[in-house]
């Protein structure tokens, strides 16, 4: 049975925001100019980042540095020996980011969801994988910079969420005792506190269900958004 | 997961073709379709067996949809010695039709308003005009549906393929033409879009006109078509000769969309779907030509109210009741019911076709009201739109004058500078004891009076001055446009500039703006004498003091900027704005897509925003202006190119400052 959270945590990435499409976008505004400038074609340029974006998760390991694109186009310049090329990474970094924000709209219902918890004094964290910067300029792009109490990422907690060093980092900031904590995510490790809180898991399919024990899915913020007026009532 | 809508769809249609079968099918397509038929010229081969020239009135594009249900059921027939029943698929091939239809017109997706969709889905009249009477028109529907989108998008040519192809497939849609033409020679820009529009519209006509060449069939059972001649039906006698009324309606909505000061793709399309609903209610013999304007209603409806989009459906309901009693019958699939015949007393029937007629009439003005407001979001249509440039010599208003003029495109953008209102000649004596900055050397009172006739639309003659050469030179036309820039010394200043929209003052760090000046003068105008300009320049500055820089007081947005004269080609920027809004958005944009992030500070107690001399690209401008100019389709005709850099910060801060003063959403 859901209860009246004092906290909520809520995961940026395909929980506020289809990541997925904007990513898909942002990929191929990517491979295109690449491959107007380097004339490969556009197919190779994918397939081949993704062996970067490997590379370079492999190499780092589960960290905020691991998801970042000028590495991966960085590898990718690299391995098809295209030197000095500092300059031409950053635009092509840019290039990505461009469309990637020019696709990305956040889901329906979400800035009222975050409207009614603040109007009703719950406090809202932001618990992000990923690089700080980039997060901080999507939260601009969405007019969020006013929704959240607090933001931490997996750069400043030196691992992702599935590293457990973010839960850390935001337990060396919030003191929980008695609070009702709802964590929402689209992953099973975006459940936060997991002993102590509510998880809701941002799913693609119809509907609002449980899954288990203080575990629900939805699909919809208009659905969180008439649950919660239930409970307030 | 399969889409609700879809689902929703294609239930609901299962069971309207369970229950209902359609007469108009068995007794004209069905023969016709079923006939052994020469793929290129089926109705010259259909008149050596008939001589019934009314079951397929429709060109080669109609054909070429049937052509799949053809070779299926011959193929079934001699491989598998299946009979599929043609009857079946034919309705297969509308059902896919539909499909289509509502899926250009986005219909199906999840997120359209849930009223809109069932609106659309469940539409009286397309039901029973398709599924029960059994009209071929969704058809030529799916087509026109395509051309909309086009148009929406400012796909010109793909637009002109669809509407040429529609009109192959019903000649009737060459009545949305002049709707088109009356659009492209509206506007300068437009007429490269309209070029572009005809190239495409070409195939359709050949197609159209091809067969007239070679068949006799054709030439009989389409152009002969008595279909034509209901456009006659509906008449009001006056003496002894008649008021026809199809004619008469279909003109006014042409001649009240040519009254109009403002086009947008949206009113274009609204006021097309109009014309075609005009010529649906107002004939009695064939349902089908309601189906014409039924793309075009589920376009334009979406950015209606949900009042007009409930009228829109009892309307259908009362039509389609009205066509239903008309016919006297409800054809059942199956025996399980018999056939539901009915007869309907005629004066009923005239009542309820006065009463459609009335309520067709009142949603067609209601639908073009809404559709004005939703096409004119900037209410370009009450009077242009207008940006004065005020500021000091050198300190960029040309730059930004010819850079707002490119992104709306030079044609459509009506300059008005301040030099041409000098009193006098470069050589002049005056010049020894005042400057251009006193207004008293200017003539502001035509200014103004020009001005406010540009605003009202009218055109104007205006001398004028050539700094090469110090001298006027003769009046040259100027045309009011829907964008008017005023640029000059005294752009915020002169009787009048109240009215303008978006009042900029530009200012730059004196000693920047002196290199600069000497840059230029020495560079483009032809002056020599360096020093000369150093000293007019600080002659000039006691009536900088006076007369330009209090201009900045009533400016809505005003740029400074600074940077080292040792590095021309290096700036800064500070913005500054009375919209605070406008500021404090702009630079959450700015800075989530840009690198090096624009800083704000408060100076005097008013809000700057500071911009480095950066690499703020032109798409990164673009991106900014899509997230913000909605419906910018509205302001232009083409996608606007931003310059990059400090440029491309100022020009997008004017569009940014005169969009949100305009908007109707605001």
């Amino acid at each position: 049975m859901l209860k009246i959270p004092n906290l909520v945590i809520f995961d940026l990435d395909n929980t506020l925001y289809d990541y997925d499409t904007a990513n898909y976008f942002g990929n191929l505004a990517l491979a295109k100019y690449l491959s107007q400038n380097l004339k490969i074609s556009p197919s190779y340029i994918l397939k081949d980042l993704e062996l970067s974006r490997d590379r370079v998760k492999a190499t780092l390991g589960q960290t905020a540095s691991s998801h970042s694109r000028l590495l991966y186009i960085r590898d990718f310049l690299n391995r098809n020996e295209v030197f000095f090329h500092s300059t031409f990474a950053l635009e092509c970094e840019q290039v990505y980011w461009r469309e990637f924000l020019d696709n990305s709209e956040l889901f329906s219902g979400v800035i009222d969801f975050i409207g009614l918890l603040r109007l009703n004094r719950i406090k809202t964290f932001l618990v992000t994988d990923f690089t700080t910067n980039i997060q901080l300029r999507k939260i601009s792009w969405f007019k969020l910079e006013k929704s959240f109490d607090l933001i931490v990422t997996s750069e400043e907690a030196g691992g992702d969420k599935s590293t457990g060093r973010p839960e850390s980092l935001l337990k060396s900031f919030v003191q929980l005792s008695d609070e009702e904590v709802w964590s929402i995510g689209d992953m099973e490790y975006d459940h936060i506190f997991s002993t102590q809180s509510t998880f809701l898991k941002k799913v693609k399919s119809k509907g609002f269900r449980n899954y288990g024990d203080r575990k629900y899915e939805f699909s919809s913020y208009l659905d969180l958004l008439s649950n919660f007026e239930s409970l307030q009532n | 997961m399969m889409n609700k809508n879809i689902i929703l769809w294609f239930l609901s249609r299962i069971i309207i073709i369970l229950l209902f079968t359609s007469n108009i099918q068995k007794e004209l397509f069905i023969p016709f379709l079923s006939a052994d038929l020469s793929l290129i010229d089926p109705w010259s081969s259909w008149l050596e067996n008939s001589e019934r020239l009314e079951v397929f009135p429709y060109g080669y594009i109609m054909f070429i949809f049937f052509i799949p249900a053809i070779l299926v059921n011959n193929l079934t027939m001699d491989f598998f010695n299946l009979n599929v029943s043609l009857d079946f698929l034919v309705i297969l091939t509308l059902l896919v039709c539909e499909f289509y239809l509502f899926k250009i017109l986005r219909v199906f997706k999840n997120t359209s308003d849930a009223v809109w969709v069932r609106f659309s889905l469940f539409s009286p009249l397309a039901i029973y005009i398709t599924f029960i009477h059994g009209q071929l028109d969704i058809i030529p529907g799916i087509l026109i549906a395509l051309a909309i989108v086009f148009v929406s998008k400012n796909l010109w040519l793909r637009a002109g393929l669809a509407l040429g192809a529609a009109i192959a497939a019903k000649f009737s849609f060459i009545l949305v033409l002049p709707f088109f033409i009356l659009f492209f020679l509206s506007k300068k820009v437009n007429r490269k879009n309209g070029f572009i529009f005809s190239k495409g519209l070409f195939p359709g006509l050949l197609l159209f006109l091809i067969p007239l060449t070679y068949s006799q069939g054709y030439r009989e059972m389409v152009i002969g078509t008595p279909e034509v001649l209901k456009i006659l039906d509906a008449k009001i006698d006056i003496g002894v000769s008649s008021l026809y009324l199809v004619p008469v309606l279909y003109l006014i909505v042409m001649l009240s969309f040519w009254a109009l000061n403002y086009y947008s793709n949206f009113i274009l399309i609204a006021y097309s779907g109009a014309a075609l609903l005009m010529m649906g209610l107002t004939q009695t013999s064939s349902v089908g030509w309601l189906y014409w304007s039924i793309p075009f209603l589920i376009h334009t409806l979406k950015n209606t109210s949900k009042r007009t989009q409930i009228l829109v459906f009892l309307w259908q309901l009362s039509v389609t009741t009205y066509f239903t009693f008309r016919a006297g019958e409800i054809p059942i699939r199956f025996e399980i019911l018999s056939k539901i015949e009915f007869e309907v007393n005629p004066n009923i029937l005239t009542f309820m076709y006065t009463c459609n007629l009335i309520l067709g009439i009142i949603i067609v003005l209601k639908l073009l009201n809404e559709s004005l407001k939703y096409g004119d979001i900037y209410s370009l249509s009450k009077k242009p739109l207008s940006i004065g440039i005020a500021g000091d010599s050198g300190t960029g208003k040309d730059l930004l004058s010819n850079n707002i003029a490119k992104i709306f495109k030079d044609e459509e953008v009506s300059l008005l500078l301040g030099d041409d209102y000098h009193l006098f000649e470069r050589q002049d004596a005056t010049w020894l004891s005042t400057t251009h900055l006193s207004p008293d050397a200017n003539d502001l009172e035509l200014m103004g009076k020009n001005f406010r006739a540009l605003i009202g639309r009218q055109r104007i003659f205006v001398k004028h001055y050539d700094h090469k050469l110090g001298i006027f030179t003769p009046p040259r036309r100027i045309d009011s446009s829907q964008v008017i820039v005023v640029n000059g010394l005294h752009s915020l200043s002169f009787p009048g500039h109240e009215m303008l929209d978006l009042k900029v003052f530009l200012s730059m760090d004196e000693n920047l703006r002196i290199a600069l000046k000497m840059k230029r003068d020495k560079t483009e105008r032809d002056h020599s004498n360096i020093n000369l300009i150093a000293e007019l320049i600080s002659k000039r500055k006691p009536h900088y003091q006076k007369f330009i820089e209090p201009q900045k007081m009533v400016a809505d947005l005003y740029f400074n900027v600074t940077g080292n004269e040792k590095d021309l080609l290096s700036y800064n920027l500070e913005v500054g704005s009375k919209d605070k809004a406008l500021l404090l958005d702009f630079h959450r944009i700015y800075n989530s897509i840009v690198e090096i992030p624009a800083t704000l500070s408060k100076k005097d107690e008013e809000l700057i925003l500071f911009f480095e001399a950066n690499n703020f690209s032109p798409k990164d401008a673009s991106l900014i202006m899509r997230r913000y100019v909605s419906l910018s389709d509205q302001l232009f005709a083409q996608e606007p190119y931003f310059p990059g850099g400090i440029e491309g910060i100022m020009t997008l801060t004017c569009l940014l400052g005169a969009v949100r003063k305009r908007s109707n959403f605001a």
